[in-house]
């Protein structure tokens, strides 16, 4: 049973800004009932911050997709593909405590970062994984709340756990919740 | 000329030497292309955790300024030459033969300089490889791109890490008459670097 107020950051070797803010790295997924925790998803490109909430559990839950599909390879970093990843912080935020149908979901990311002659397949990846991702939340039955994706710009995003507040910061340093 | 030894850096023996030698010879064709002697005062190859990257140009929220290069042929991978933006500005000045700290952003014509050196560089720098190991590269036009640092790795990062844990790194400072360009980096796909082949 998890205690109000204790953390149950999962994969602690993630980078740690300060005490409360928790970097979500590459391929990673971290779930938080701390409510001074911050999950923070930070120069994302083409990769996709999904932010899960849950205001009744005050559970949340931050995944870093990459790619937007695992075409059946066994892998090591389950965050890494979308079609795995988000079944997976489906999971964890329910054993967390979250109650799925009243879990809210923001995505963030997918951006094409290039538009150079000659890389229209390797920059597309960003449209890929955001298609692939409301797909699998979708299957998921999942509640899709807010969206911020494509464009051409780098983003950084947090996810306040005490109030599911999502705060976007763009390159060009404009800043905006989601 | 200070240089790390390939147990430092990490690697198989011939691995380091490639590299090392890749390099030597992408600066000697730099220094061609812009018709400047340029000496490489020291460079260091660094073998790190893929994640970790960004975290060595300052952090995924810096701002850098990359130059990709996609790769072909034997395996395919990623190559980025990043700098940190007022490395790229002094580095323009230098290929635009301006005063420095003329250039303060990148618009069409840094961006195009910045991305000859890029291919320039690469290309010379897997020929190199090709040329020694007697495998095929072959790379892709440059794409120049100028945000966080995060955003500007993470394509090259993402195929690393389907595939292994760790990449390297070089950091290299070359010296001008006038002036030193430092911390230009290269990205190498490790997983597709061959480590058990023999010369050619």
């Amino acid at each position: 049973m998890i205690m109000l107020g204790q953390s149950i950051i999962e994969n602690n070797k993630s980078i740690i800004d300060n005490d409360n803010y928790i970097t979500v790295g590459m391929g990673e997924i971290k779930i938080s009932n701390n409510t001074d925790d911050v999950l923070s998803c930070l120069g994302i490109g083409s990769c996709i911050a999904v932010c899960a909430f849950d205001p009744i559990s005050k559970v949340a839950g931050m995944a870093h997709v990459v790619l937007p599909s695992s075409n059946g390879r066994k892998i090591d970093n389950p965050g890494h593909y979308a079609d795995i990843a988000i079944p997976l912080l489906v999971e964890r935020l329910i054993k967390a405590g979250a109650l799925k149908y009243s879990t809210i979901y923001k995505l963030i990311g997918g951006a094409q970062m290039s538009t150079a002659p000659g890389h229209e397949d390797t920059f597309k990846t960003g449209e890929k994984n955001a298609l692939a991702v409301k797909i699998a939340l979708q299957e998921a039955r999942m509640l899709v709340a807010a969206t911020d994706l494509g464009g051409n710009k780098g983003r950084s995003v947090r996810l306040y756990v005490s109030n599911g507040k999502v705060v976007v910061r763009t390159a060009g340093l404009t800043t905006a919740e989601l | 000329m200070k240089q790390q030894t390939a147990e430092q850096a990490g690697g198989t023996q011939i691995q380091q030497e490639l590299i090392i030698e890749g390099i030597k010879s992408a600066v000697s064709g730099l220094s061609q292309m812009i018709n400047k002697d340029f000496i490489i005062k020291d460079f260091a190859v660094n073998k790190v955790l893929a994640k970790d990257v960004p975290y060595l140009f300052g952090g995924p929220e810096a701002v850098l300024v990359g130059v990709y290069l996609g790769v072909k042929g034997y395996a395919d991978g990623h190559m980025i030459v990043a700098y940190q933006p007022e490395v790229a500005f002094n580095l323009v000045d230098m290929l635009l033969d301006q005063p420095i700290s003329s250039t303060k952003d990148l618009m069409e014509m840094e961006q195009s300089a910045l991305g000859e050196v890029g291919n320039i560089m690469g290309s010379l720098f897997l020929t190199h490889i090709s040329d020694q190991i007697g495998i095929s590269y072959r790379v892709s036009p440059p794409a120049v791109i100028m945000d966080m640092a995060g955003a500007v790795l993470e394509v090259a990062l993402a195929s690393i890490l389907e595939k292994g844990e760790y990449t390297y790194i070089i950091n290299a400072t070359f010296e001008l008459a006038d002036r030193t360009v430092s911390g230009m980096f290269l990205i190498l796909p490790i997983p597709e670097l061959p480590n058990n082949h023999s010369r050619v």
